[in-house]
């Protein structure tokens, strides 16, 4: 039974991650508001404040990582990289202080948002496939970027906080 | 020091990094192409997508058909009048392609088209947010080859960027890694047409004592061997102040980027067509000394 229900969590998780990659893709081809979401790094932290869970964050974060870049064109491993720490991160704030606090999930979704660019950012720039250095208009797209994820995140923390207590 | 208990964490953590600097550092130094991995991705994630493109798509539609009908009628208008004035024009024209034809198959030319082409639907966008490429639903099967040009009735959108079997990923002009050999039409000056990771392309390697102006259309001149030679591709926007020896120039790709539902992918080039012939200044008779 423990199995059985072991494997319908895994599954349900591993349909949300694909959901949650060709979600974004399609959202961002016919929304340009929606090129500023990251779908991918706001289920990465949503996953990691909930279930608290370090290890299945890192793979969790990896597969995601790895959807994003083939979808997207970068050189694969860049996203991947990047969401398996800041998977982990989140994972392991969420043991060490207290995550249910709403400014402490604000600040951690704009922080975990400009993480994910300077660190992609980085790895571009190592490649020779990146755009040079995060200034001018690239920061102000990633500052937007961080604000909206910050908005679409507390929304997903607060549908979790209404429906997740009250179904227990 | 790390507690007995959460070191297989921090050895996994470990272990997906290095494998993911492993798989970058494997595509250093190297073209990008279609990797196992990428396509084995590819082909799994982009028929869902398609799927969930469809449904959208769908609900589009009925919006767009049945609720949202403010000016439909001012359209229609507009646009029966425009069908009738190149009805016109289209008769106007027949006998002259008609003759043309003729020409043709009397020299021996072939057809001066763009070549073979296979038309994709763009089904999603980058959702890395860093670079400026699309998904579009077709790939190998379908003989979309690697840094294939892609194309539009408008104008140039990009190349062919990786490909799996059933998909591939463009990217466009606008990305900041895209570069596109490029000409004035009207005077053939040659310049590199570089990407901005905005819709403002910049032109690279034009003289300071060229007459390019505003307005100036640019198109593909061949060289990079990726685009086909007389595409259209941008029109200059604004002529700025010099930077050294060349003139600063930015132009607007004539593809509407933001709007793309199909492209042509081209599979098999056509042959260019031939450059218009330039006005020539008489020639001075050598004098003997």
């Amino acid at each position: 039974m423990k199995r059985i229900y072991r494997v319908g969590a895994i599954g349900k998780t591993a349909i949300t991650l694909v959901a949650v990659v060709v979600v974004q893709g399609i959202l961002a081809h016919r929304f340009r508001v929606f090129g500023y979401f990251d779908l991918p790094l706001i289920y990465c932290v949503y996953y990691g404040f909930t279930l608290n869970r370090p290890m299945a964050s890192v793979f969790i974060g990896s597969i995601l990582g790895l959807m994003q870049d083939s979808l997207s064109g970068a050189a694969m491993g860049t996203n991947g990289f990047s969401k398996t720490v800041l998977c982990f991160a989140a994972a392991s704030t969420s043991l060490k202080f207290n995550v249910d606090q709403g400014i402490t999930r604000i600040i951690a979704l704009f922080l975990f948002t400009l993480a994910d660019g300077l660190i992609v950012n980085i790895l571009g720039l190592t490649m020779g496939t990146g755009h040079g250095p995060l200034a001018g208009g690239r920061l102000m797209d990633l500052l937007m970027s961080g604000v909206f994820n910050t908005l679409l995140g507390l929304m997903m923390f607060g549908i979790h906080d209404r429906f997740g207590h009250a179904a227990r | 020091m790390v507690l007995p208990a959460k070191r297989p964490v921090w050895i996994a953590l470990g272990s997906a990094m290095i494998f993911h600097l492993m798989l970058l550092s494997l595509q250093a130094n190297q073209q990008p192409g279609p990797g196992f991995m990428r396509r084995w991705l590819l082909d799994g994630l982009v028929p869902l997508e398609r799927v969930a493109d469809y449904g959208v798509r769908g609900v589009w539609g009925v919006w767009d058909g049945y609720i949202a009908l403010i000016h439909v009628r001012k359209d229609n208008a507009r646009l029966v009048e425009e069908n009738n004035n190149l009805k016109m024009q289209l008769r106007n024209h027949e006998e002259a392609i008609k003759e043309a034809e003729r020409l043709r198959q009397l020299y021996g030319l072939s057809d001066t088209g763009i070549g073979k082409f296979v038309v994709a639907r763009v089904i999603g966008r980058d959702p890395s947010l860093s670079l400026q490429t699309v998904t579009i639903d077709r790939g190998l099967a379908s003989g979309v080859k690697l840094n294939a040009s892609v194309v539009t009735p408008d104008g140039v959108v990009g190349r062919v960027m990786s490909v799996g079997n059933l998909s591939a990923v463009v990217q466009l002009i606008t990305d900041a890694q895209s570069e596109v050999a490029s000409m004035l039409k009207d005077t053939r000056v040659q310049a590199i047409f570089k990407g901005t990771g905005s819709n403002d392309l910049e032109l690279d390697y034009i003289d300071n004592d060229s007459d390019i102006v505003e307005g100036s259309e640019l198109i593909t001149s061949g060289l990079d061997q990726i685009h086909p030679k007389g595409l259209p591709l941008a029109r200059v926007t604004s002529v700025g102040p010099r930077r050294g020896i060349f003139k600063v120039v930015m132009a607007r790709p004539m593809a509407e980027m933001r709007r793309l539902e199909e492209v042509l992918i081209i599979v098999e080039p056509g042959t260019p067509p031939p450059d218009p012939p330039l006005d020539a200044q008489p020639v001075a008779a050598p004098t003997s000394n």
